[in-house]
């Protein structure tokens, strides 16, 4: 059980471009899963890199349960790294692979082979010890690597991209099978991925980095439900935006007036965020106005509308039988149900957000 | 070596300069150089003696082992030493049990090559030598001249070590115990 905290970190690898990492502040909580989501590029894995002390940071530190280890040698930090294409080593059994971590703790023969076995079990992967990596699938392999950094009991254990190599079936295997070892052993994890579904279904807290900066460190559902800009917003999937003015939990817009009380900002220019799914067709009464159907899709599971109200276009994803109700052309009554407005500061798309002063 | 490493793996300013730096011994003609060598070597005393002649068989054949080197790391992946020293292996051990034999194969090959161009140098060990320093192709040289049998039997010891050279090369080159990142593609 470690708690990680990052306190100001900083990688800058050229001076003449901007920071892979800048002034993140992270508290990494014991025995959790977090995650490290962010686009290619946003520093997840230099951050990551620096945990594990296999890069020196510009600036900054990193503590363990409130001790710097900035001055503690990778090989002696606890912190073990199961990098994105495996890397094991190809010149040594899958046992040799497993064990290589105890054998460099000078653990005895026997015991490394014991342990190894129940490795082995643990990812479902029992009789493998004498093959060679290169005899292994992808998945196996990943199987593999995971057990080798587990079998040395790190204090903490770095995932970089580790299901991003996987094809959809393995990788939703995978999940379930890091989720329960990870909950089983109480390893304190951090996750990097790209895939925000990934980040959502398996960490108990995510880190949204942007261009080596922290967006929003929050519970998985809050990226959805109060996402802290429109950037984070569209990141998380399609929303819809209507500019407009906020004032006493409502927001006046050029297609009308709504009740808005979940709200981050004060009175003032506003942005309301609407998911397509929380659109309500042919609904009347509050927050309800008029609308035209441009198009639809349907889609087995669910119907897509696009809907013209005004000057604006929206989105909304229905139930699949509202294809038969409505035409395109109809003009029918569209309603935002208040309780699922989330009113937005009015930061341009692209613009950076705003450092949060809480952090 | 190292110098490979360093040209396989990183890019840097000046690295084709580096580069044509090393190969320079090969383009310059080897008795220009040895001159030059020699009259240095005479100052610090290293003519005439093993540590010299050994000492100028460097010259040739360095670059060739820089850029058998250069090759086998311009295929391997730095983070498999990364991974091993985040699973506990200290610097030391990273370099025994992941660097080197990954890098095995190349070192063979290197060395191999070392050795063929080291022993068919005649004019460097001669310069440097002073004729003091007898190796096979010196020998060979004196007997061409008055035991043309010795001779004969001289130039098949002569040519057994390229042949030998040429088949554990191959079998290193294959591919077959390419360790990290198909070697044998060099």
């Amino acid at each position: 059980m470690t708690q990680v905290t990052l306190s100001g970190l900083t990688k800058i690898f050229d001076q003449k471009s901007p920071p892979a990492v800048d002034r993140l502040d992270l508290e990494i909580e014991s025995g959790k899963l977090t995650a490290l989501l962010g686009p290619s590029g946003c520093g997840k894995t230099t951050t990551m890199k620096m945990i594990a002390g296999l890069l020196r940071p510009t600036a900054g530190d990193i503590s363990f349960d409130g001790a710097s280890i900035l001055s503690i040698k990778p090989e002696e930090r606890g912190a073990v790294m199961v990098f994105q294409n495996y890397l094991l080593f190809p010149y040594m059994s899958i046992a040799d692979n497993i064990g290589f971590g105890l054998k460099m703790r000078k653990v005895n023969k026997g015991e490394i082979r014991s342990r190894v076995q129940d490795m082995l079990d643990l990812v479902q992967l029992p009789g493998f010890e004498d093959r060679k990596p290169n005899q292994l699938s992808g998945g196996q392999q990943q199987r593999i690597a995971l057990a080798r950094a587990l079998i040395v009991e790190p204090n903490v254990l770095l995932l970089d991209e580790s299901l991003s190599n996987l094809d959809a079936h393995l990788r939703d295997e995978m999940r379930v099978l890091i989720r329960r070892i990870q909950t089983e052993m109480g390893i304190t994890t951090v996750f990097v991925t790209h895939d925000q579904e990934e980040a959502v279904v398996l960490a108990d807290k995510v880190a949204l980095l942007f261009d080596g900066r922290l967006q929003q460190f929050d519970m998985p559902d809050a990226f959805y439900e109060t996402p802290k800009t429109q950037e984070i917003a569209t990141f998380f999937g399609g929303t819809n935006f209507i500019p407009g003015e906020y004032q006493n939990g409502v927001m006046t817009t050029g297609i009308g007036d709504f009740t808005a009380p979940h709200s981050l900002v004060g009175d003032g220019a506003a942005v309301l965020s609407i998911r397509p799914e929380a659109v309500d067709l042919g609904v009347s009464g509050e927050n309800s106005v008029s609308g035209t159907v441009l198009s639809h899709v349907y889609a087995g599971r669910y119907a897509r509308f696009q809907i013209r109200i005004g000057d604006v276009e929206i989105e909304a994803v229905t139930e699949p039988g509202q294809v038969k109700l409505f035409a395109d052309g109809d003009n029918i009554p569209v309603k935002f149900d208040p309780d699922k407005i989330w009113v937005l500061g009015p930061h341009a798309m692209g613009q950076p957000a705003a450092a949060d002063p809480t952090g | 070596m190292p110098a490979g490493r360093a040209l396989g793996l990183y890019n840097f300013a000046g690295k084709r300069i580096v580069e044509i730096m090393i190969l320079a011994p090969i383009i310059v003609p080897g008795l220009a150089v040895v001159l030059g060598i020699d009259t240095m070597f005479i100052r610090y005393g290293l003519s005439g003696n093993i540590i010299g002649v050994s000492l100028v068989h460097l010259v040739p054949t360095l670059p060739y082992m820089t850029l058998v080197m250069s090759g086998v790391y311009a295929n391997y992946d730095v983070d498999y030493e990364l991974q091993a020293r985040s699973l506990g292996a200290g610097r030391w051990a990273t370099q025994r049990y992941v660097t080197l034999p990954a890098v095995f194969p190349g070192v063979v090959v290197g060395a191999l090559f070392t050795f063929l161009i080291s022993w068919s140098q005649y004019v460097l060990t001669l310069l440097i030598g002073n004729g003091q320093v007898e190796t096979l192709p010196i020998l060979l040289f004196n007997f061409a001249r008055s035991e043309p049998a010795i001779a004969g039997a001289l130039s098949v010891v002569f040519v057994l070590p390229g042949i030998l050279v040429l088949l554990l090369s191959s079998k290193y080159l294959s591919g077959d115990s390419a360790a990290v990142g198909g070697i044998g593609n060099i």
